[in-house]
């Protein structure tokens, strides 16, 4: 009994022993129970495709993890580092690091707990939700960080390839980029990480910007190229004048739909007649080539007011006051190589001398019609809009009801028929008619060439009527009207803005200032055309000039502000110039231009096209 | 008896051919190779004209290499070598992030070299005016510079100024 009472207590010794060595006196408090650090790794848990770094915050007591929103399971191993002596535990568990799990959702928490001092800390568990995209959010050249630009410059929406453009003092400039992007995201631009969202970059070279989720290893990359605001530049393309003849001073301007050039209709004198006669020239992109055969109107009476115009084919048509027949007009189409006329004179009475020159136009089926107003007195048309067209056989003429009638106003001339213009809007006519002590009227050209009202009798403020002097209209791309109207009591031109749905009217840009003479009309010359696409207005405008009659071109921004008119050639002009927009971002400008002492004319083409655009990397 | 020779004839030759392109298989997919070339990745060489004035050119460099193998960032450096009529600055510059050495981050198999020429009004036809793009050296030490084979095809980048 003694023996197994000895053996019992050596026993109790010896644990007593064991437990006091297991105690370790060498442990000593280090006054601080602590976290260093904890991840998630990829390798220990396989539904992460990256490592997690834990955000441990002290201050707050919490641990904050950036968890891809897709991970269903959140029992987590965690592979952490505590201060000497500490341990953690989740829900009283204790966790191994690299072993245990954890389970990683908002709220829970883990202790530390140093097992000498006895202190411990709880950390509260964040969860960041991980979209798994790499996001860019925005680009910005901000006008506050680049005193080279005077608007913040962006690109229209973030794409893998953007692009911007920035005025040419800006272009291929070193500019201060702005980036942003997701919540937990990197982003870099060329490489380098940005200081507060900004870098310096050197834009003559494209940008490459990547953003990086490092939780879900997704990577975004864009490319943004820095491009120039393109401007218009004039240009002058060359001098016209018919060999062996001498120039007059009447011409016309118009754009073939089919080839896109510009057509000239121009009178001559040629040295074996007396009466100045028709010719028609185009540009052919390098030098001016004679259409169809020289000298076609007759030499009965000299040939004035001339209208060029094409048919959906791009077959030219001409028609001209006098040629063949004084008063009358005449109309000539192209065909084979000849200049034949299409019919007879397109009226039965003499027409008058309007204050805008009649313009002629094509209908659909390729027939041409025009109107006029009659200078025979007790016949239908005298001073009435009319219209003629040809119909395959013959002119055939009409007195328009729908618009105001000669003597229909306060006075007995109040209604008299001024003139129209036209303007080609998709598949569509409108034309711009203009009336004695009447506003302006706007109406659409049916088939079958009635007329239905867009705008009726509109008075520009302040005015008692519309003035048809200069009176222009054109079209943008979008179904958008734009006509030029004069205000002599202003003093200026003005154009306005129309919604053929809304048949409403807006003044559109800055006005122009003119001159009004002692008639009350205005001095100046003007014509106006848009590039129906970005929708460029572009202005030509002729004034005395000391000795000389001299034109000027204004190209308007992007709100139809025209801050500066550039002289547009160097000698004097006769009669009204023309300017026609043809197509990518192209306008053709021409006048016949006249040397008052040598008494020569000659015809100059100008060209106002966007300067060649350079993207660095294209 | 003559007809089972012609099958064992047949029969080995399929065998052989089978072999060939397995080992051919294998350089293919399991050799890492970094090249350089055109945007097209067509050309080793380019002409620019003298008169050329912020002409942007732009090379790539690819990396070739298994995603098993990709797993830590991937360094590839390069050199430029100029004759004597090319001047850094005057003649071209390149871009600063596109300078050696080129760092191919995780699941980034292509990085461009980019290039400005500049017009130099004193540009010497009768010099050296190439600009050479040379690989050099690759941070995965197996990688081969240049298409793999004798040739190093795509090892460099040759431009002629003219």
């Amino acid at each position: 009994m003694k023996r197994i009472v000895s053996l019992v207590s050596a026993v109790a010794l010896l644990v007593c022993c064991a437990a006091f060595t297991s105690c370790d006196p060498s442990k000593k408090a280090d006054n601080e129970v602590a976290i260093r650090s904890i991840k998630l790794t990829a390798e220990l848990n396989p539904g992460i495709s990256k490592d997690i770094t834990g955000t441990i915050s002290t201050a707050d007591k919490t641990m904050s993890f950036a968890i891809p929103v897709s991970l269903a399971n959140r029992n987590l191993i965690p592979t952490f580092t505590v201060s000497d002596n500490d341990y953690i535990t989740q829900d009283g568990n204790k966790i191994v690091s690299g072993e245990s799990t954890i389970l990683v959702e908002e709220g829970k928490s883990l202790t530390v707990s140093d097992d000498v001092s006895g202190l411990s800390v709880t950390y509260t568990i964040k969860v960041i939700d991980n979209d798994e995209k790499a996001v860019l959010n925005s680009v910005l050249f901000a006008a506050a960080d680049n005193e080279l630009l005077e608007a913040d410059v962006v690109p229209e929406q973030i794409s893998e390839n953007m692009l911007v453009r920035v005025p040419g003092n800006a272009f291929l400039q070193t500019l201060v980029i702005s980036v942003s992007c997701g919540e937990g995201d990197v982003v870099k631009v060329n490489g380098s990480e940005p200081v507060d969202g900004k870098l310096t970059v050197d834009t003559a070279f494209p940008i490459d910007i990547t953003v990086t989720d490092e939780v879900a290893g997704v990577t975004s990359k864009y490319v943004l190229k820095v491009g120039k605001i393109l401007g218009y530049v004039v240009s002058k393309l060359g001098e016209y004048s018919k060999p062996d003849a001498k120039m007059n001073d009447y011409h016309a301007l118009a754009i073939n739909p089919v080839d896109k050039l510009p057509y000239i209709l121009f009178t001559a004198t040629d040295n074996h007649t007396t009466k100045a006669r028709f010719n028609v020239v185009k540009w052919d992109g390098s030098a001016f080539s004679l259409v169809g055969e020289p000298s076609f109107s007759d030499t009965t009476a000299t040939a004035s007011t001339p209208s060029i115009c094409f048919d959906n084919n791009g077959t030219p048509f001409v028609m001209y006051k006098g040629g063949e027949v004084s008063s009358f007009y005449s109309v000539r189409k192209l065909e084979g190589g000849k200049w034949n006329r299409v019919g007879e004179s397109t009226s039965t009475v003499k027409v008058t001398s309007q204050m805008i020159d009649p313009e002629l136009c094509i209908d659909a089926k390729g027939n041409p019609y025009h109107y006029f107003s009659g200078n025979t007195k007790n016949t239908p048309s005298y001073r009435n809009t009319t219209l003629t067209y040809f119909d395959s056989n013959s002119w055939n003429e009409s007195v328009v009801s729908t618009l105001p009638t000669y003597g229909s106003g306060s006075t007995s001339s109040s209604g008299t028929y001024y003139g129209t213009r036209f303007a080609k809007c998709g598949s569509d006519t409108y034309g711009l008619f203009h009336y004695n002590q009447f506003g302006f009227y706007i109406m659409k050209v049916n088939d079958d060439r009635s007329l239905s009202p867009v705008v009726e009798n509109y008075i520009p403020e302040g005015e008692s009527y519309a003035l048809p002097g200069n009176a222009d209209i054109c079209a943008d791309d979008e179904g958008q009207l734009y006509v030029l109207e004069g205000s002599h009591q202003a003093g200026k031109m003005q154009i306005y803005k129309i919604d053929p749905e809304k048949s409403s009217v807006a003044a559109y840009g800055s006005p122009i200032p003119v001159t009004v003479g002692s008639s009350g009309s205005i001095s100046e010359d003007l014509v106006f055309a848009i590039n129906g696409s970005d929708k460029t207005i572009v202005l030509v405008k002729g004034a005395e000039e000391g000795d000389l009659d001299v034109l000027s071109i204004a190209i308007g921004d992007e709100n139809a502000q025209f801050a500066e008119f550039r002289r547009l050639g160097e000698s004097s002009y006769k009669r009204v110039p023309h300017l026609e927009y043809a197509s990518d971002n192209t306008f053709y400008a021409s006048y016949v231009a006249y040397n008052a002492t040598d008494k020569i004319y000659w015809i100059e083409l100008y060209k106002i096209a966007l300067e060649e655009d350079i993207i660095p990397g294209e | 008896m003559r007809i089972d020779i012609k099958k064992a004839m047949i029969a080995l030759l399929v065998l052989l051919s089978l072999h060939s392109c397995e080992k051919h298989q294998e350089i293919l997919f399991d050799t890492p190779f970094v090249s350089i070339s055109d945007e097209t990745g067509t050309s080793s060489t380019m002409t620019i004209s003298s008169t050329a004035n912020n002409l942007l050119t732009s090379l790539k460099v690819d990396i070739n290499v298994s995603a098993a193998r990709f797993t830590d960032d991937i360094t590839v450096e390069y050199e430029v070598v100029a004759g004597d009529g090319l001047r850094e600055g005057v003649d071209y510059v390149i871009q600063s992030s596109t300078l050696s050495p080129l760092v191919f981050e995780k699941g980034t198999f292509s990085l461009p070299v980019r290039l400005l020429w500049k017009y130099n009004a004193g540009f010497d036809p009768d010099k050296d005016n190439t600009l050479i793009i040379r690989l050099k050296s690759s941070s995965m030490e197996d990688m081969v510079i240049g298409y793999p084979g004798p040739s190093a095809l795509r090892s460099t980048f040759i431009f002629t100024k003219k």
